[in-house]
């Protein structure tokens, strides 16, 4: 039997890019620059619960381990710079898999952009882009069902809803059971629905 | 209060628009008024008429002045 390393793929060249929308440049991070833009909400019970981590808060060395190897090419963290403050507030994360699923998560931890459409701007410029590649087939989202405002989001952007998970989480606040829903979008359905929205 | 009028209240409340100003036509993709804080006050609002909290399926439905007249209806 021949033991070998399995070879690490190299970033997608199309996927790293830079993405640029009217108020926000949104910048693909190695591992460091990613522990280094999520280091703002790694203690923040509110936005780790959102996005259905396991503990409340993390250390430094915890969060490091927590964020995994974003490679640019299955694991991808999004800086999202604001252009007129050239800083950064917030994250977008996108995980795809073998089957073209991609899973999306985002935070903007500064939290004076909230309620002034971020997300909207952000994952529109970020699914406008990824379903050009035909690596991806479909996205993804699971949010917190008493997360109301991550909910408005996604249908608004006209996610359809597929399912739910009853009592899939456990918060590490409450110490109770929480409910998630399934969102979904094809990456074919995004460009003719955006081609009909633009034409 | 009648279920359509008590819907309509709760939707201009949210809002922040006058209640002759809310329709059928009204609805979260084509309101502006219609952001994630007014969705977040009328989730709340319905919550708070019914005296309980929505379910999974119900939170996903409220999308239009229909949709908040039907929610209130069945209870």
């Amino acid at each position: 039997m021949v033991l070998g390393f399995k070879k690490k793929k190299p970033p997608d060249p199309y996927l790293t890019q830079v993405i640029n929308t009217e108020r926000f440049r949104l910048v693909n991070c190695n591992r460091l620059q990613a522990i280094q833009i999520t280091m703002p909400w790694h203690n923040d019970p509110e936005i780790l619960g959102n996005l259905m981590y396991s503990k409340a808060k993390y250390s430094r060395r915890e969060w490091a381990r927590k964020i995994g190897k974003p490679d640019g090419n299955k694991r991808f963290y999004h800086a999202i710079i604001a252009k007129d403050i050239k800083g950064t507030i917030g994250t977008h994360r996108l995980i795809l898999d073998k089957s073209g699923t991609v899973r999306l998560a985002i935070v903007i931890h500064a939290k004076e952009w909230w309620g002034k459409d971020v997300f909207a701007e952000v994952r529109t410029a970020i699914m406008d882009h990824f379903s050009q590649s035909p690596r991806v087939v479909r996205f993804h989202g699971q949010v917190l069902t008493r997360n109301i405002r991550s909910i408005y989001n996604y249908q608004k952007l006209g996610f359809r809803v597929i399912g739910y998970d009853r009592k899939v989480w456990k918060s590490p606040i409450t110490d109770e059971y929480e409910d998630t829903m399934h969102f979904e979008y094809l990456a074919e359905d995004w460009r003719a629905d955006r081609t009909e929205h633009l034409t | 209060m009648t279920q359509p009028t008590t819907a309509k209240t709760l939707l201009a409340q949210s809002l922040g628009l006058a209640e002759d100003s809310i329709d059928a036509q009204t609805t979260l993709s084509n309101s502006p008024q219609w952001d994630s804080l007014a969705h977040f006050r009328l989730i709340l609002g319905i919550e708070e008429q019914l005296g309980r909290k929505l379910n999974t399926m119900e939170t996903v439905s409220v999308t239009s002045l229909d949709t908040v007249i039907a929610l209130i209806a069945t209870d």
